[in-house]
């Protein structure tokens, strides 16, 4: 019996050695935290904001869970670890998605450039098609130069597909396809106006 | 025995002792809380408030922690559930304030935009107005999209973005300013405005002493005025030539010329209702044509032009030269005038005409 006691007192003592000389996770601290740098490096910013916030926050909850677990007499980083590495599964995930993001808001502004070529080619068609000549109403005239004005702008739409800025490019198509579109509307009714005087 | 019992009752006890409750609701709470700060853009609209914030946070977590190392029965939540309350408060004010910042910076914008856009609508009428269809329009078509694109960035939450569009819009509407006003350099040039006066003051002196109708027709405020007895007696908007704001040199510049003409037939139907044949080019005319000829600014096959008339067919229509007006108000001219009757084609009577007028005031 005696022994048995001496055998659980030492067993205690061992245990409690080691929980107190537990070593941080350091190793999974660094890699969670280069996993959400990987996220931020793969424009996370842009395409994964909500996520990249989230991670952010659990990643800090897990380095704040390992320093409050340093401050034990009785550490045990076992749940800090398990932060740790759910921080790295979920950004490696995050990871995964943003080139499909990015494929989508790319398709997403070269519709929406095509939209607004379309638009543009429709109106610039109709403008062709409008009365020339003495009686021509002022308005279909100023309306070319309106339309010339749309060309640099769907310049920059490309400019800003090249360059990366997808959203960008994309308000910037919806914005040159709504104008050309009112352009189109507008010559349409002087073209009534010219024919219906006649 | 003893031992072995005491030591169960001591692992027990301190096994109990480490055992963490559930957070406190406020605990809870402050997690959703930040995220929703985040997510409401805290850091970028109330970035001090919110640092603040986020170290009142950390200290009541810090706390938290502290009263979690403690063995079970010396932990004391209440003063980590009152460090969470406040933090509580201090977000919801945050909150309060992201939103207030971001509906103040939203107005700021709009109002912008409003601004901007009103100039364009403005600026538009204009050079609907002085058929000019160049630089100007197209300004103001680049400024309209920048605005399109202020409006997308408005409903993203992008004030930042935004600003900088509108402001990009401000200066396409300032470019088109300029073009507008460099259109109608000729109108702001004094002593051509004097020789334009001096020319009305005449006609409508004849019109007084001869007790006859005389018209006059400012191009730049598009505007025909008969008068009879020197009186201003009627008043009908007008349209003219592509080019109508220049004075006509030579044929086929589709300018409308400058000068004191005369009626000189009167034609009950034209291809455009009726008209009034005036004498275009007259001996001032003449010239200017010889002279800008010898000068070489006129092609030699080229001549000076003519059949200038006043007709109908609408005054928003543009003409070669002519004078065109809709047809009720070419009805009423028509049965005013006779033959001989004096029409006085000035680019305007104003140094401070409408368009520097309206472009002032917008």
């Amino acid at each position: 019996m005696k022994n048995t006691m001496k055998i659980i007192a030492l067993a205690v003592v061992v245990m409690f050695a080691f929980t107190s000389c537990a070593k941080q996770p350091t190793q999974q601290m660094d890699a969670a935290k280069a996993a959400v740098q990987g996220v931020e490096a793969a424009k996370g910013e842009i395409y994964a904001k909500d996520e990249l916030a989230k991670l952010k926050t659990d990643l800090q909850a897990a380095l704040d869970e390992v320093t409050a677990q340093s401050k034990k007499f009785f550490k045990k980083y076992g749940p800090a670890k398990e932060m740790l590495a759910k921080v790295i599964a979920d950004a490696d995930a995050v990871k995964a998605q943003i080139p499909a993001r990015i494929e989508e808001a790319k398709k997403a502004a070269e519709a929406a450039q095509n939209d607004a070529k379309a638009a543009y080619d429709a109106a610039k068609a109709l403008l062709e098609k409008a009365p020339k000549g003495k009686g021509t109403k002022a308005d279909i005239e100023a309306m070319k130069a309106d339309l010339a004005g749309l060309e640099p702008q769907l310049a920059e739409v490309q400019n800003a597909i090249t360059a990366e800025d997808y959203f960008g490019a994309k308000d910037k198509a919806v914005a040159v396809k709504d104008k050309a579109a009112a352009i189109s509307e507008q010559v349409q009714k002087a073209i009534d106006k010219v024919k219906g005087k006649r | 025995m003893k031992f072995f019992k005491t030591a169960v009752l001591f692992l027990a006890v301190l096994f109990a002792s480490c055992q963490l409750p559930p957070a406190p609701p406020e605990v809870r709470r402050s997690e959703t809380q930040e995220q929703d700060l985040w997510r409401a853009g805290a850091s970028i609209f109330a970035s001090q408030e919110y640092a603040t914030y986020l170290d009142a946070l950390r200290g009541a977590r810090r706390h938290y922690d502290q009263e979690n190392l403690k063995l079970g029965w010396y932990r004391d939540y209440d003063g980590v559930r009152r460090d969470f309350r406040a933090v509580l408060a201090a977000g919801d004010a945050l909150q309060a304030r992201v939103q207030s910042v971001k509906s103040e910076k939203r107005a700021a914008v709009d109002e912008d935009v409003k601004a901007i856009r009103t100039k364009v609508v403005t600026l538009k009428d204009i050079t609907l107005s002085l058929t000019e269809r160049g630089r100007a329009r197209q300004e103001l078509a680049q400024a309209e999209i920048c605005l399109g694109e202020a409006d997308a960035l408005l409903n993203q939450a992008k004030y930042e973005a935004a600003s900088r569009r509108v402001s990009q819009a401000g200066e396409c509407v300032k470019k088109a300013e300029a073009a507008v006003i460099s259109f109608i350099g000729r109108y702001l040039d004094q002593r051509q405005v004097d020789v334009w006066k001096k020319w009305t003051d005449e006609t409508i002196a004849e019109s007084r002493s001869r007790r006859t109708i005389a018209i006059v027709v400012s191009k730049l405020e598009r505007r025909m005025t008969v008068y009879r007895d020197g009186k201003p007696y009627r008043s009908y908007g007008a349209g003219f030539g592509f080019n109508g704001l220049s004075n006509k040199l030579h044929s086929g510049d589709n300018a409308t010329p400058e000068g004191r003409y005369h009626i000189i037939r009167k034609i009950a139907s034209s291809q455009y209702y009726k008209a009034l044949l005036i004498d275009y080019p007259n001996d001032e005319d003449r010239k200017r044509f010889a002279r800008e000829k010898n000068r070489g600014a006129i092609p030699v096959a080229i001549g000076i032009g003519g059949d200038i008339e006043i007709h109908g067919g609408g005054q928003d229509s543009l003409t070669r030269g002519c004078i065109s007006m809709d047809n009720d108000q070419m009805d009423e001219l028509y049965n005013l005038v006779s033959m001989g009757t004096a029409v006085t084609i000035v680019g305007t009577n104003e140094m401070e005409n409408y368009v520097i007028r309206t472009i002032r005031k917008s």
